[in-house]
């Protein structure tokens, strides 16, 4: 089995990435705002599903 | 020789509908390690594509080549797919003639498929990633490996599922594009993966 190679890269914003995949300004703020968006959607689906399954547990104890 | 750009890796895989769950995996994992995911997707313009592609991998780090689907196509006229080990062997060309530090790796479905499929490999062990999308991120996971900041599975899971569910058809709608595997969609997922790394991996610096 190989061993993992280290990568000691410097790390590309996202704006880099965006200036090098040729992706203009406006719709790299507009994916960035998308990940913000579905990140807290989700976190916060999370935690209802968690405070549910509480409950659950309670309510069964 | 310009020098590569060490914050890239060049992913070479066949461009194939079933496949489409695999190269996102790709795309998420290797921009959780804060690595831009490179592809000759990108490649337009008139020069020789042959000279496109050996640009566009000189100027990455790393390479990963999977030679999964080296197989019959289903179109007639039925052939072999070509061009992932071609590719494969334009780096190993290239780093036999001037070692630049270029990492290569190949990655591979099945274990002894490639003993059989590119027997001139062996002494090479291919990174064996099963059956599903989920595997790759296992493998990119023993590909690779960061001594400040080590993406976790769960991580790399969450990027691959966001991309998967709700980032690859927003972009493919926005775009008007039917797959993913076409410049436009390519260059956006490689942005918002970037941006969900920085946001899903814990100590991922934002700014180098």
């Amino acid at each position: 089995m190989r061993k993992p190679v280290i990568v000691d890269t410097p790390y590309p914003t996202v704006w880099e990435t965006a200036k090098t995949m040729g992706v203009s300004r406006k719709r790299t703020l507009e994916l960035i705002r998308m990940a913000d968006e579905i990140i807290a959607r989700r976190a916060e689906k999370r935690k209802i599903e968690q405070a549910a399954s509480r409950k659950k547990r309670l309510k069964t104890a | 020789m310009p020098a590569a750009r060490r914050d890239s890796v060049f992913i070479n895989i066949t461009y194939d509908s079933a496949y489409e769950g695999h190269f996102l995996a790709y795309i998420a994992g290797v921009a959780a390690f804060g690595l831009n995911p490179r592809a000759t997707l990108e490649l337009t313009g008139g020069k020789r594509r042959l000279e496109r592609i050996f640009r566009l991998i000189e100027a990455c780090r790393y390479s990963f080549h999977d030679l999964s689907l080296v197989k019959l196509d289903r179109k007639q006229p039925t052939t072999p797919r070509f061009n992932m080990p071609f590719e494969l062997r334009l780096v190993i060309g290239w780093q036999n003639a001037a070692p630049s530090g270029h990492q290569w790796f190949v990655f591979e479905s099945s274990r002894h498929r490639l003993q059989k499929s590119l027997s001139d490999l062996n002494g090479t062990d291919p990174f064996v990633y099963g059956p599903n999308p989920e595997g790759v991120l296992r493998e990119i996971r023993n590909a690779l490996a960061r001594h400040d900041v080590q993406p976790t599975a769960e991580q790399m899971w969450d990027i691959f599922d966001i991309l998967r569910v709700d980032g690859a058809p927003y972009i493919l709608r926005k775009t008007g594009a039917s797959w993913v595997f076409e410049a436009r969609p390519f260059a956006e997922l490689v942005v918002l993966a970037r941006q969900l790394a920085v946001e899903c991996v814990p100590g991922l610096p934002e700014d180098s």
